[in-house]
């Protein structure tokens, strides 16, 4: 009977493990769809619409697929020049007025990028991995709906984030959703137009709306998507910011 | 010379309309002149109790370099000198602090504040924070935040909610999830809009740092400066540690103060010289239509100096009696408002920008006797003017003349 018993347990305690794996392997995967995972090279266009009338960007990026990248505005002429580099959890910022580089204390993460719905937290972090504990929601032939509820004092000002990915396209992220601490949902992000990427699919029109504030919204396209370039080392280094690199 | 005194009291009282007009004029300069040096050292007094018990500390001992350069990194490398911190005379408490910047999350919006660390046991003795709760309760235990009300509305967080906070620090970025546990209305302008309260420990996280910025200390009001020098001496064998009193800890605060002082002065001379000026007219008015009076005193051998003098002591005697009554009255006010509240919410209700210089709902007037001496230039003024106007014009009367014209 006892044998029984602590088989059953066993059996049982192993498909929780096995579940619980699937759920982190998913989110994994959902993060890892957003970034790529290999050497990069693309022009990024960025819209930010606000009531008083919209703003267009247009970047060009490269990343080594993983913590660094470097990222420079070539329009509009008022901010060209700005360039941004992730160099792990660093990030540096050139002033072409000022001519300098300056390091952003992490503590400027969720300041926004370029005026966008988008912080900086949202290009160089892993907080939903790290910060939450996800579990399966909802399932259908096609999509999977991970609720990620974050621990008790975890850092984060969420009460919940509710994420759905495309289990077609390896649990390439559909829409990341961030409800607040009473229920109601203040942000959404909607990610269209996969490109394959190895054995993920990244994203390449993403959708960032400020549900609190009517008429606020980004909207990112990645062109000329290019993986598994050569990207020259020095591309991460200071001086590039400044300068460039080929 | 105490028949001329006699003389002059009784000449005083027998113009009773004008003597009481006189009075009634330096009593008002007096009580003005008590009840505006009451009022501004009151209002001064408002600020400095804010810096020592909400905004500072009447005291604090930190390393040097922070007060150049306010990074964790520069904070005190040891606690180890609190015992001797406290056996010092003159310090009734102390409390580990640990100040950093940061930035605080909501769901809805961000802002950068300086975050406060402390040791909630200690805090009470070198701070009245604890006593402005507002709404939930002051902070207990490590996860837990006190927010200003004002900063709590912005980010628009009830209490029981998380926020996050995010900051640079000595081992990389950190940042920590915690619970709001209550708010805080000082009804002062930086602590409302931008306090930040978190238990000592999880400062310690979000910097590194296992010591803290600074030892705030508590030294009755008035003895700040003195005390944090006897207790500085303690440690001139360490050039890391230092004791800064409240002056130095309000920098250009304490500039302000005193350029608020100064700035009173040409007031409160203008004052004194008005009134002296209507006790002169009248005195001269007065000296005007005793023509005859003078005249027939000095035809029955009183000489002029004599009568110059009686013209001063009537002088003296109605600005004496006016300052009398006026002290009695600028110090009753001064007493009843440095009693009575009434102030500080009139003006805080009044004026928006009340709270930003550093003033609390909370005002106060004070009394002191140095503003008797004040009100006493009208005095000063008085006699000065009498002696140069109508006593002069007495001294050259000439009796069968006066009499005629009279």
């Amino acid at each position: 009977m006892k044998t029984k018993l602590a088989l059953a347990l066993f059996i049982f305690s192993s498909a929780f493990a096995l579940a619980q794996t699937t759920v982190d392997d998913i989110l994994e995967r959902v993060v890892d769809s957003q970034r790529g995972g290999e050497t990069s090279h693309m022009v990024i266009e960025m819209q930010v619409s606000r009531p008083e009338g919209d703003k267009v960007y247009v970047m060009e990026s490269v990343s080594d697929g993983d913590k660094r990248g470097l990222t420079k505005v070539l329009e509009p002429s008022k901010d060209a020049g700005q360039a941004f580099l992730q160099d792990g959890e660093s990030l540096y910022i050139y002033n072409p007025r000022l001519k300098r580089v300056l390091r952003m204390p992490p503590s400027r993460g969720n300041e926004s990028f370029l005026g966008s719905d988008l912080n900086y937290n949202d290009i160089t972090g892993r907080d939903l991995e790290e910060n939450y504990e996800a579990e399966i929601t909802a399932e259908d032939d096609n999509t999977v709906e991970l609720t990620l509820i974050p621990g008790e004092l975890a850092p984060t000002p969420y009460g919940k984030v509710v994420l759905v990915a495309d289990k077609q396209n390896n649990y390439a992220p559909l829409t990341y959703t961030f409800f607040d601490q009473r229920g109601d949902a203040v942000r959404q992000m909607r990610f269209s137009d996969y490109q394959q990427v190895g054995e993920l699919y990244m994203p390449t029109h993403f959708e960032i709306e400020n549900l609190l504030k009517t008429g606020e919204m980004t909207v990112i396209n990645f062109k000329d998507l290019r993986f598994g370039v050569d990207v020259n080392e020095a591309c991460f280094s200071q001086t590039a910011l400044e300068r460039g690199c080929d | 010379m105490m028949s001329l005194f006699r003389l002059a009291w009784r000449n005083v009282w027998r113009q009773r309309r004008r003597t009481l007009l006189l009075v009634i004029v330096v009593a008002y300069a007096t009580l003005s002149t008590v009840f505006f040096w009451g009022f501004t050292e009151g209002q001064n007094e408002s600020m400095l109790t804010n810096q020592a018990r909400f905004i500072q500390a009447p005291a604090m001992v930190m390393n040097p370099n922070y007060l150049e350069d306010p990074d964790p990194q520069n904070a005190l490398e040891s606690l180890d000198i609190l015992p001797k911190l406290l056996r010092a005379d003159g310090i009734r408490g102390a409390a580990p602090r640990l100040d950093l910047f940061g930035v605080i999350r909501s769901a809805y919006t961000g802002d950068n504040v300086l975050i406060r660390g402390i040791d909630p046991r200690l805090e009470d003795a070198v701070s009245n924070i604890p006593q402005k709760i507002d709404a939930g309760r002051m902070l207990a235990s490590s996860g837990e935040v006190v927010l200003g009300e004002g900063l709590a509305k912005r980010l628009d967080v009830r209490i029981g909610e998380r926020i996050a906070l995010d900051a640079s620090s000595l081992a990389g970025p950190q940042a920590l999830g915690l619970i709001m546990v209550g708010t805080i209305n000082a009804n002062v302008g930086d602590l409302d809009q931008g306090l930040v309260l978190i238990h000592l420990d999880d400062a310690r996280t979000l910097t590194g740092v296992t010591t803290a910025t600074a030892i705030a200390l508590d030294i009755p009001r008035g003895k700040e400066d003195k005390v944090a020098m006897q207790v500085d001496q303690l440690f001139t064998d360490d050039p890391k540690v230092k004791v800064y009193g409240l002056s130095a800890l309000m920098g250009s605060l304490t500039q302000m103060i005193e350029a608020n002082t100064v700035q009173m002065i040409p007031i409160l001379i203008l004052f004194a010289l008005f009134a002296a000026l209507a006790v002169t007219s009248t005195l001269f008015v007065s000296v005007l239509e005793r023509q005859k009076e003078f005249g027939m005193m000095s035809a029955i051998g009183t000489k002029p100096p004599s009568l110059a003098i009686m013209i001063l002591l009537e002088a003296l005697v109605t600005t004496v009696v006016g300052w009398l009554v006026g002290l009695i009255i600028g110090y009753a006010l001064t007493w009843f408002f440095g009693v009575n509240n009434i102030f500080g919410p009139l003006f805080a209700s009044m004026v928006e920008s009340f709270a930003d210089f550093g003033m609390s709902d909370e005002l106060y007037t004070t009394s002191r006797p140095i503003y008797a001496a004040y009100a006493a230039l009208t005095i000063v003024f008085a006699l000065i003017f009498a002696l140069l106007i109508p006593a002069m014009r007495v001294l050259r009367i000439k009796p069968a003349q006066a009499m005629r014209d009279a």
